[in-house]
């Protein structure tokens, strides 16, 4: 770990303040990943900005329509919060299924989201169900935020403050977890939500999460177990690494969408 | 003759008892229930004798192999066991190899070979 100055912000204007007044500064959330890559040396911020203390930035707010979660909300309070399980029930089982009690009781929606890591849960809940990212400046439809591997379209200094999430008429989300750390090797939400069928891919892409269209047009003929299973995935442009080849990650994204579809119903 | 003096003699002072051999110590008490401590010397490396070490191999009577397993036990046995269940349950598909470790990945991919071979065949 190289020395850098600890910060605590009051407010979401105060942060972004503070970031933008250091030479190279970062926004601390959860820190499950930001502080592993500190220790080993990985990064080398000047300024850490911890958001921990800013009450604004935690809680869940219902919509017409919609649920808001805020950016420092973490994990268990999604997996537990009474109007996401009553409206979108797969977004807080995908939340009960990050990872392990100790991340998900640090771990935030906002520094998962802002981290964009490719075998991460969250983004495919966020492109899957069409949500819409709130920024300090601006909001950012899902299809305009992930940028590739690790990569978003946040500019420097911009700060996540919510994510919006359309209530759909039928989720779910199924992942195949690598056994020792629960990321995704292959996790996918099924979505429908106002006559429109969407299907999110996490962890098999080089890119970052993805939307697998063959799979959405054979749910939109018939929404089955058996149409999104009988879908033939190309293994181009998925990854392949000690956990899963290309082409085995192919063949789970349809096993995993169709499991998806029979608990989505 | 009174008064004291070398040679003189000298009173017992010890009760009677101690001098009839009916004294008691703390050895003797003896309750019902009662524990006792002792203090045991550890054997040392002098209060050994000399010895020399020597083996004598003999071969494992249980497999063709004649190998006997040695070293962290449950490592010896359940390997073999997983690995045999798995190449007993992908036998009908003419699998007849699978290394270590079967990942997921592994068993998938030789199913998925065997159905391609037989596919080509």
């Amino acid at each position: 770990m190289y020395e850098f100055n600890y910060q605590k912000a009051n407010s979401a204007a105060d942060a972004v303040q503070a970031v933008n007044s250091s030479d190279d500064g970062q926004f601390l959330a959860g820190g499950m990943t930001l502080i592993p890559t500190i220790k080993q040396r990985l990064a080398q911020p000047s300024d850490l900005i911890d958001l921990a203390g800013i009450n604004d930035l935690v809680g869940v707010e219902e919509g017409e329509g919609s649920v808001t979660i805020k950016a420092m909300t973490r994990h268990v309070d999604v997996a537990n919060n009474d109007i996401v399980k009553s409206k979108i029930p797969a977004l807080a089982n995908l939340a009960d299924n990050i990872g392990d009690p100790q991340v998900r009781n640090r771990g935030t929606i906002g520094g998962s989201l802002a981290n964009n890591d490719p075998a991460a849960d969250y983004p495919a809940a966020v492109l899957g169900l069409n949500a819409t990212i709130i920024t300090n400046t601006r909001e950012i439809i899902a299809e305009d935020y992930f940028d590739g591997m690790f990569t978003t379209s946040l500019e420097e200094g911009e700060l996540v403050t919510a994510v919006r999430f359309p209530i759909p008429d039928k989720a779910a989300y199924t992942k195949f977890p690598n056994p020792a750390s629960r990321y995704a090797l292959v996790g996918v939400m099924v979505a429908q939500t106002n006559g429109e069928i969407r299907v999110a891919v996490t962890g098999a892409g080089q890119d970052g999460v993805f939307r697998a269209s063959d799979i959405e047009s054979a749910l939109s003929g018939s929404w089955t177990v058996d149409a999104a299973k009988d879908v033939k995935m190309s293994d181009e442009g998925l990854n392949s690494d000690i956990h899963a080849s290309a082409d085995y990650r192919a063949h789970l994204i349809s096993v995993m969408a169709s499991r998806a579809v029979a608990a989505a119903g | 003759m009174t008064g004291t003096g070398i040679g003189a003699s000298i009173k017992r002072v010890e009760d009677q008892r101690f001098l009839t051999g009916n004294g008691h110590y703390t050895d003797d008490i003896n309750r019902p229930g009662q524990g006792y401590a002792w203090i045991l010397r550890s054997p040392r490396a002098d209060d050994l004798p000399n010895f020399l070490v020597t083996t004598q191999s003999v071969m494992g009577a249980s497999n063709p192999l004649e190998v006997k397993g040695v070293g962290e036990v449950g490592a010896i046995g359940s390997p073999p066991a997983v690995v045999n269940a798995i190449l007993d349950a992908l036998a009908p598909l003419g699998v007849e190899d699978i290394s270590m470790p079967a990942t997921p990945n592994k068993v998938w991919q030789a199913i998925h070979d065997s159905s391609v071979r037989q596919a080509a065949g």
